[in-house]
C-alpha cells in the first residue's frame, strides 16, 4: 500500500464524477494564467514606448489595456475558486459518508483499539484534510505548473539562452525542493499522531472527571498530559523545522534565480541586445517564477500532510472486517435451535481464552439460564452469537446451520439483546429507539412503550418523542434508561431472545413491570438469560454454569436444582441463606 | 476578562519568547526592503548606460540579504512552534485541571465531542492568532509598510497616495462585509460540531448500533448532517475567497494605476524605470499588509468567540483563571506525585449532614431536608425507588452535585469546601456507571498512588485477584478504551479497587451490587467491613447488604422517608415495605 495507490484510488472514486465542472474550472484557470502572462510584455511596451518618448495617447492606451486585464482576472479568479470549493467539499462528504459508514461495520476488536475522539480526527480532521487536498491542491499544483511552463517559454522566445538557463534552474530547484520535502511526511504523520492520542486521552478524562476528582486520580492524570503534551510539542517541533525546510530553500532558489535574471539583463542589454523594457521584462518574469514556484512548494507541503491523512484514510479502508457476511438471509421469526460445538475464544491472539471449548445444545424454544462468576464468559457468549466476534475455533449453528452463513444484518434484526448497559445518545426519544430508521413509525413506539408502562412518563416528557436526550443526560438514572432501551426490542420481532444481566439496575417495583414484558417477549421464542441473582432463573428450562471460560454444569433446571451434588444446588442454596439471615 | 487582556496574559507566559519571536518576524519582513532597492539602483545604474562594479555590488547586497532571512525564518520557526506550543499547553492545562478538579460546577457541553472541540480548535485557535501566521505577521508587515512607504513618498507623493487609494477602498469593503464573514464563520463551525458530535456518539455506541444492524441507517443521519456542513464551509470559504482574490489581485491595479500616473513623468525622465521597479515591487508587499490586516480583524473575533468557548466550561468564579500561569513541564522532570498522609482530623469518627438541599443547576430532581448521622466503620445503605434522589445524595456528599443549602460535618467540625475536602485520603468514590481510561490496569487502579501494598490490598479487597490472574500480562494488561473488553462486573471491580487504592476513610458506592453476582457482593462487604477500617455509603436492594447495614436510609422523592434498621424499617415505612416484599418474592 503506498500514497500513490491511495490517491488513485481516492481521485477515481471521488474525483472523477465531478469531471464536468472540473473542466469548467480548468478552463477558466487557464484564461485567468494567459491574461497574467500578458501583462510584463504590456510593460515592456509601455517602458519602451516611455524612454523612448512615444506619444502620451499610447502609453494611456498600454496603462488602460494593463488595467482592465488586471480587473478581468479578478472577476475570473473568484469564479474558479468558488468552482474549486464546490468541487473539494462534495467529494471529500461523499468520501467521509463512505468512511463512516466503513468503519461503523468495522469488528468490535477495531473498535476496541479506538476512541470516538480519535475516530473524529480520523473520519473528520483527516477527510477535512483531504477536502483541502480535492479542492486546491489540483487546481492550484496545475495551474501553477503551465503559468511556470508559460513563463518559461515567452523567455525562451525572447532569447533562446535565458529559455535554457531558467528552464534548467526550473527544474534543479524543483527536483532539490522536491527531494527535501519528502523529509517532512513521516515527521507530519507522527505529529498527528502524536495530536491524536492527545485529544483522545482528554476526551476520555472529561468524559470521566467525576471518577477521577471523587478518586483522587487528578495528580497522576495532570503528569500523564504533560507527558502527551510535551510530546506532542517535540513532534511537532520536528516537523516545522524539517517542513520549514522546503520554504528556506525556495527562498534561497528564488534569490539565485532573481540575481541571474539581473547578471543576465546586464550582459545583453550592454551588448545591446535588449532594450531597458526587454530587462525589465526578464526581471518581472523571472519574478512571476516566484509564484509558481512557491504555490508548486505550498501545495507540496500540502500534500505532505494530506498524504499523511491519504495513508490514514486508506488503511481505514483497507482495514477489513474479519467478520464477514454469509449469504442466507435469517429464514425465520419463530423460534430456533442453537449449537456452539467446542467453540474457543479469546479477544486477541496470545491472549488468555475468554472461553475454552464451550459446547452447548438449546433446542427450539427452550430458555437456557447461565451463571458463573463475573469474568466467566457468560457475556463472550452473546457476544460470539451476535457476531460481533468470531471465535478463535469452533462453530456457532442455528437451526442447525452455521451462523457465519446467514447475512449479519439479518442475523442480528432476529435476535434482540437487553443488557445492563444502556448506551443512549444524544438524540431525539425517537431516534434512540428506531436508530433513525424511519420505516418504524410513532405508533410503534408509543405501543411498546405502553407495554412497558412508560406512557405516563412519556406524557410528562415536554415534547414527546423529540425530547432530546444528552449522553450524560442527568434526569435518567440507570434504571429507567434500561427500561426505555427495552422498547428497542419489543419493536423487533426476535427469533432468539438474550437478556445480560439485564434487571440489574432496575429497581424492585420497576422490575415487576419489565418481568412482564420480558415474558411475553420469551413466550414461543429461544432465550437465553444471563444473571447473577438466580431467582431471575425461576423459568428457564435448563441451567448452563460457567467457570472460567469452561462449561462446568449444563442440565434441565428441575433435576439441578434437586441434584445435590449440582453447583446449580450449591449455588441455590447460597442465596436462600442471604434471605433468612 | 477582555479577550484582549486575556491574550496579554498569554503572552506574558513566556514574554521573553514572544518578543523574540517578534523582532525574527519584524527582521525578516525588513530584509523585504533590500530587493527593491536593488531593483531600483539597478535600472537607474542601466539606464545611465554604464556597465560599472556597482550594478554587481548591488546584485550581491540582494543575495546576502535573502540568505541572512533564510537563517532568520529557521530560528523564527523553532521560536514559533515553541510559543505556541507553550501556550497551548497552558491553556489545556487550566482546562482539564479546573474541570476535573471541579466537576459539579464545570459546565461541560453534554456531549464530550463538543467538549473536545473547546480543548482542540478554540485553544489551537488562540495560540495561532498571537503567532507569526497571524498578529505578529501583521506587526512585521506594518513595520515594512511603513518604512517602504517613507521611501516611496520621498520618490514621487502624488504616485504613492493614488496608488494606495484602492487599497483604502478594499479596507472598507473588508470592513463592511466582515459580519457577513463572522457569521458564515459561526454557522461553519457549529455544523462542523454537529457532525464530530455525532461521529463521537456514533462511535462511543457502536456495539448498540451493531446490534441492533442499524449501521445503514445510523449513516443516512451521518449523511444529512454531514451535507449541512459541506453547504455551511462551501458559503464560508466564498467570502474568503473574494476577499483573498482581491487582496492578490490589487496589487496589479497599483501597477496598472502607477502607469497611467507615471507615463508623463517617465516619458520625461523624472520618474526612472528604477523608480517604477521599485513602485512595483514594494507594492506587491504593502498590499498584502491589508489582505493580511483584514484577515487579523476577523481573526481577532473568531478569538473571541473561542476565549468566550474556552471559558464558558470552566466553574463560573474561575473564568478568569484561563490563563492563569504555570509550570507545564515542556522540560524537565515531571512533578512527583505527593503522597498524601492522613492528618490527625482526617481519620474518620463522626460523620453528619445536616439540612442538605442539592440539585443539578437547580432542577427540581433534587435532594431536600437530608439529616443524616453515620459512624465510623459503619454499613449505611441508601435505597429508594428508581428517581427517589439515591444517586443524587451519595455524589452531593462527595461534593459532585452542587449543594444549595445545608451544612456537613467530619468529627464535629464542619466542612467549608466540600468539593475540595471529599477527596482521598478522606473519601472516595464508586460511580454508578464507572469509567476507565485505556492505560494499563495498574495505571486504573493506582492513579498515582505509591504504596503498592496499598494497591495490592485493594485488588484483593474488591475480589479483582482472580481476573487478573487469567490475565497473561497481570496488572500490564491495558485495558480497552473506557474498558470496553471488560465485563460490567469487572469494571465496577476495577473502579472499586481504584477507590480502596487511596485507602480512604469513607467509601462511596453507588449502586456496586448492579454488576455483582451475590457471592461475590457477599465476600467483598464480608471483608470491607470486617476491621472496622472503612466508613461505607452504598445504594443497593440486596437483601444482604440491606440486613448488613448499620442503618438504612429510604429516600422517596428526594427526601428521607425514613432511617433505621431493617426491622424496624419493614414496620414503619411503607417504600421499604415494597422494596423488599418484591426482592423476597423474586428470590422465591
Amino acid at each position: 500500500m503506498s500514497t500513490k495507490t491511495g490517491i488513485i484510488r481516492l481521485v477515481k472514486t471521488y474525483l472523477v464524477p465531478h469531471w464536468m465542472l472540473i473542466c469548467v474550472l480548468f478552463i477558466s484557470v487557464i484564461v485567468t494564467i494567459g491574461l497574467q502572462l500578458i501583462g510584463p510584455q504590456i510593460i515592456r511596451e509601455f517602458i519602451d514606448s516611455a524612454t523612448l518618448g512615444s506619444t502620451m495617447d499610447h502609453l494611456t492606451f498600454l496603462a488602460i489595456v494593463f488595467l482592465g486585464i488586471a480587473l478581468i482576472r479578478q472577476l475570473i479568479t473568484i469564479g474558479s475558486s468558488y468552482l474549486s470549493e464546490v468541487i473539494g467539499w462534495n467529494a471529500s462528504n461523499e468520501l467521509r459518508n463512505d468512511l463512516a459508514l466503513h468503519c461503523l461495520k468495522l469488528d468490535m476488536s477495531f473498535h476496541n483499539k479506538t476512541t470516538s475522539g480519535g475516530m473524529i480526527e480520523r473520519i473528520d480532521g483527516d477527510v477535512t484534510e483531504l477536502a483541502n487536498f480535492f479542492s486546491r491542491f489540483w487546481v492550484v499544483s496545475v495551474s501553477n505548473f503551465i503559468l511556470l511552463l508559460g513563463i518559461l517559454v515567452l523567455l525562451t522566445v525572447e532569447d533562446w539562452r535565458v529559455g535554457v538557463i531558467f528552464t534548467l534552474f526550473s527544474l534543479v530547484s524543483m527536483l532539490t525542493i522536491n527531494k527535501i520535502r519528502r523529509l517532512a511526511i513521516p515527521h507530519w504523520g507522527s505529529m498527528r499522531q502524536a495530536s491524536a492520542s492527545l485529544f483522545g486521552f482528554i476526551e476520555e478524562r472529561v468524559a470521566g472527571a467525576k471518577d477521577i476528582k471523587a478518586t483522587g486520580g487528578s495528580n497522576f492524570m495532570m503528569n500523564k498530559l504533560y507527558q502527551l503534551m510535551r510530546d506532542k510539542f517535540i513532534k511537532e517541533r520536528k516537523a516545522s523545522i524539517i517542513g520549514g525546510l522546503t520554504w528556506n530553500f525556495t527562498i534561497a532558489f528564488f534569490t539565485i534565480a532573481t540575481a541571474l535574471g539581473l547578471g543576465i539583463g546586464v550582459y545583453l542589454y550592454f551588448r545591446n541586445e535588449a532594450t531597458i523594457g526587454t530587462v525589465f521584462m526578464i526581471y518581472a518574469y523571472v519574478q512571476m517564477l516566484r509564484v509558481p514556484i512557491e504555490q508548486l512548494i505550498i501545495q507540496m507541503q500540502n500534500f505532505q500532510r494530506a498524504s499523511a491523512s491519504i495513508l490514514r484514510t486508506q488503511e481505514l479502508f483497507e482495514t477489513k472486517s474479519e467478520i464477514i457476511s454469509g449469504p442466507i438471509e435469517f429464514p425465520t421469526n419463530k423460534a430456533v435451535s442453537i449449537t456452539f460445538d467446542n467453540v474457543t475464544f479469546q479477544y486477541e491472539k496470545e491472549k488468555e481464552q475468554v472461553l475454552n471449548q464451550v459446547n452447548l445444545q438449546l433446542e427450539a424454544g427452550k430458555k437456557l439460564g447461565v451463571i458463573g462468576r463475573t469474568g466467566s464468559g457468560k457475556t463472550t457468549i452473546i457476544r460470539l452469537l451476535l457476531r460481533l466476534y468470531q471465535p478463535s475455533s469452533g462453530n456457532i449453528l442455528i437451526d442447525g446451520l452455521e451462523i457465519k452463513n446467514y447475512q449479519i444484518e439479518s442475523l442480528r434484526k432476529h435476535i434482540a439483546i437487553v443488557t445492563q448497559d444502556v448506551q443512549l445518545f444524544d438524540g431525539t426519544l425517537r431516534d434512540n429507539v428506531t436508530f433513525f430508521d424511519d420505516s418504524i413509525s410513532d405508533n410503534q413506539i408509543i405501543r411498546a412503550l405502553e407495554e412497558l408502562g412508560l406512557l405516563d412518563w412519556l406524557h410528562s416528557l415536554p415534547d414527546g418523542l423529540d425530547t432530546r436526550i444528552g449522553k450524560d443526560s442527568i434526569t435518567f438514572s440507570a434504571g429507567e434508561a434500561q427500561l426505555f432501551a427495552l422498547t428497542r426490542v419489543l419493536i423487533k420481532n426476535p427469533a432468539i431472545v438474550i437478556l445480560d444481566e439485564a434487571t440489574a439496575r432496575i429497581d424492585p417495583s420497576t422490575e415487576k413491570l419489565m418481568y412482564r414484558a420480558l415474558d411475553r417477549l420469551l413466550e414461543n421464542r429461544t432465550g437465553i438469560i444471563i444473571a447473577h441473582r438466580l431467582k431471575t432463573l425461576q423459568k428457564v428450562d435448563e441451567i448452563l454454569v460457567l467457570d472460567k471460560g469452561q462449561v462446568v454444569e449444563h442440565g434441565a433446571r428441575e433435576i439441578l436444582e434437586e441434584d445435590i451434588s449440582s453447583k446449580y444446588y450449591d449455588l441455590l442454596q447460597g442465596q436462600k441463606e442471604d434471605q433468612s439471615a | 476578562m477582555k479577550t484582549s487582556q486575556f491574550l496579554w496574559k498569554l503572552i506574558m507566559f513566556r514574554p521573553g519568547l514572544y518578543t523574540l519571536d517578534a523582532l525574527l518576524v519584524i527582521s525578516s519582513w525588513l530584509i523585504f526592503i533590500i530587493p527593491g532597492y536593488v531593483a531600483r539602483e539597478f535600472f537607474d545604474a542601466l539606464q545611465v548606460g554604464e556597465d560599472n562594479w556597482w550594478i554587481w555590488a548591488v546584485i550581491a547586497l540582494l543575495v546576502v540579504g535573502q540568505f541572512s532571512r533564510v537563517i532568520l525564518i529557521l530560528f523564527n520557526i523553532i521560536i514559533d512552534v515553541t510559543f505556541r506550543n507553550m501556550t497551548t499547553a497552558l491553556l489545556r492545562k487550566n482546562m482539564i485541571k479546573k474541570v476535573v478538579g471541579h466537576p459539579a460546577s464545570s459546565k461541560l457541553p453534554k456531549s464530550s465531542s463538543e467538549s473536545i472541540s473547546r480543548f482542540r480548535e478554540d485553544v489551537d485557535e488562540t495560540a495561532d492568532f498571537l503567532s507569526w501566521t497571524s498578529l505578529l505577521d501583521v506587526v512585521g508587515a506594518a513595520v515594512f509598510a511603513l518604512v517602504a512607504l517613507v521611501i516611496m513618498v520621498r520618490i514621487d507623493v502624488l504616485i504613492t497616495l493614488v496608488v494606495f487609494l484602492p487599497m483604502v477602498a478594499v479596507v472598507a469593503v473588508a470592513h463592511i462585509v466582515r459580519n457577513r464573514v463572522e457569521k458564515n464563520r459561526i454557522e461553519a463551525r457549529e455544523t462542523t460540531g454537529n457532525l464530530t458530535e455525532l461521529i463521537g456518539e456514533l462511535f462511543g455506541s457502536v456495539q448498540a448500533i451493531k446490534v441492533m444492524s442499524a449501521e445503514e441507517n445510523v449513516s443516512k443521519k451521518f449523511r444529512e448532517v454531514n451535507q449541512l456542513r459541506g453547504k455551511a464551509a462551501i458559503k464560508e470559504r466564498l467570502f474568503t475567497n473574494i476577499l483573498n482574490a482581491t487582496f492578490t489581485n490589487i496589487a496589479e491595479i497599483g501597477t496598472g494605476i502607477i502607469l497611467l500616473l507615471a507615463a508623463s513623468a517617465m516619458r520625461d525622465g523624472s520618474f526612472t524605470v528604477g523608480d517604477f521597479a521599485l513602485f512595483t515591487y514594494y507594492l506587491t508587499w504593502v498590499t498584502q499588509l491589508t489582505g493580511r490586516f483584514g484577515m487579523l480583524t476577523a481573526r481577532y473575533k473568531q478569538t473571541q468567540v473561542s476565549h468566550k468557548r474556552m471559558r464558558e466550561i470552566l466553574p463560573t468564579e474561575m473564568e478568569a483563571e484561563l490563563a492563569e500561569h504555570s509550570d507545564i513541564y515542556m522540560k524537565g522532570d515531571y512533578p512527583e506525585i505527593k503522597e498524601v498522609r492522613k492528618k490527625q482530623e482526617d481519620f474518620l469518627n463522626l460523620f453528619e449532614i445536616k439540612g442538605l438541599r442539592a440539585s443539578y443547576n437547580g432542577t427540581d430532581k433534587g435532594i431536600e431536608d437530608i439529616d443524616l448521622s453515620i459512624e465510623k466503620g459503619t454499613l449505611t445503605v441508601v435505597t429508594g425507588e428508581i428517581g427517589s434522589g439515591k444517586s443524587t445524595l451519595l455524589s452531593a456528599i462527595l461534593g459532585l452535585v452542587p449543594i444549595q443549602s445545608g451544612e456537613i460535618f467530619w468529627n464535629q467540625s464542619k466542612v467549608e469546601d466540600v468539593e475540595a475536602f471529599f477527596e482521598p485520603p478522606r473519601a472516595s468514590y464508586v460511580s454508578q456507571v464507572p469509567q476507565l481510561f485505556s492505560d494499563s490496569f495498574y495505571d486504573n487502579i493506582a492513579t498515582g498512588e505509591k504504596s503498592k501494598e496499598n494497591i495490592y490490598e485493594a485488588i484483593r479487597l474488591a475480589q479483582l485477584e482472580q481476573d487478573l490472574e487469567q490475565l497473561e500480562d497481570g496488572l500490564d494488561t491495558v485495558i480497552g478504551t473506557r474498558g470496553r473488553t471488560l465485563s460490567g462486573g469487572q469494571m465496577q471491580r476495577t473502579a472499586l479497587a481504584r477507590a480502596l487504592a487511596k485507602d480512604p476513610e469513607l467509601l462511596v458506592l453507588d449502586d456496586i451490587s448492579s454488576a455483582l453476582d451475590s457471592r461475590t457482593e457477599e465476600k467483598l462487604f464480608n471483608e470491607l467491613l470486617e476491621k472496622n477500617k472503612f466508613t461505607c455509603v452504598v445504594s443497593s436492594y440486596r437483601p444482604f447488604v440491606l440486613q448488613k447495614a448499620d442503618q438504612i436510609v429510604v429516600m422517596k422523592d428526594g427526601r428521607i422517608e425514613a432511617v433505621g434498621k431493617i426491622d424496624q424499617l419493614l414496620e414503619i415505612s411503607p417504600t421499604m415495605r415494597k422494596l423488599w416484599e418484591k426482592e423476597v418474592e423474586q428470590v422465591g
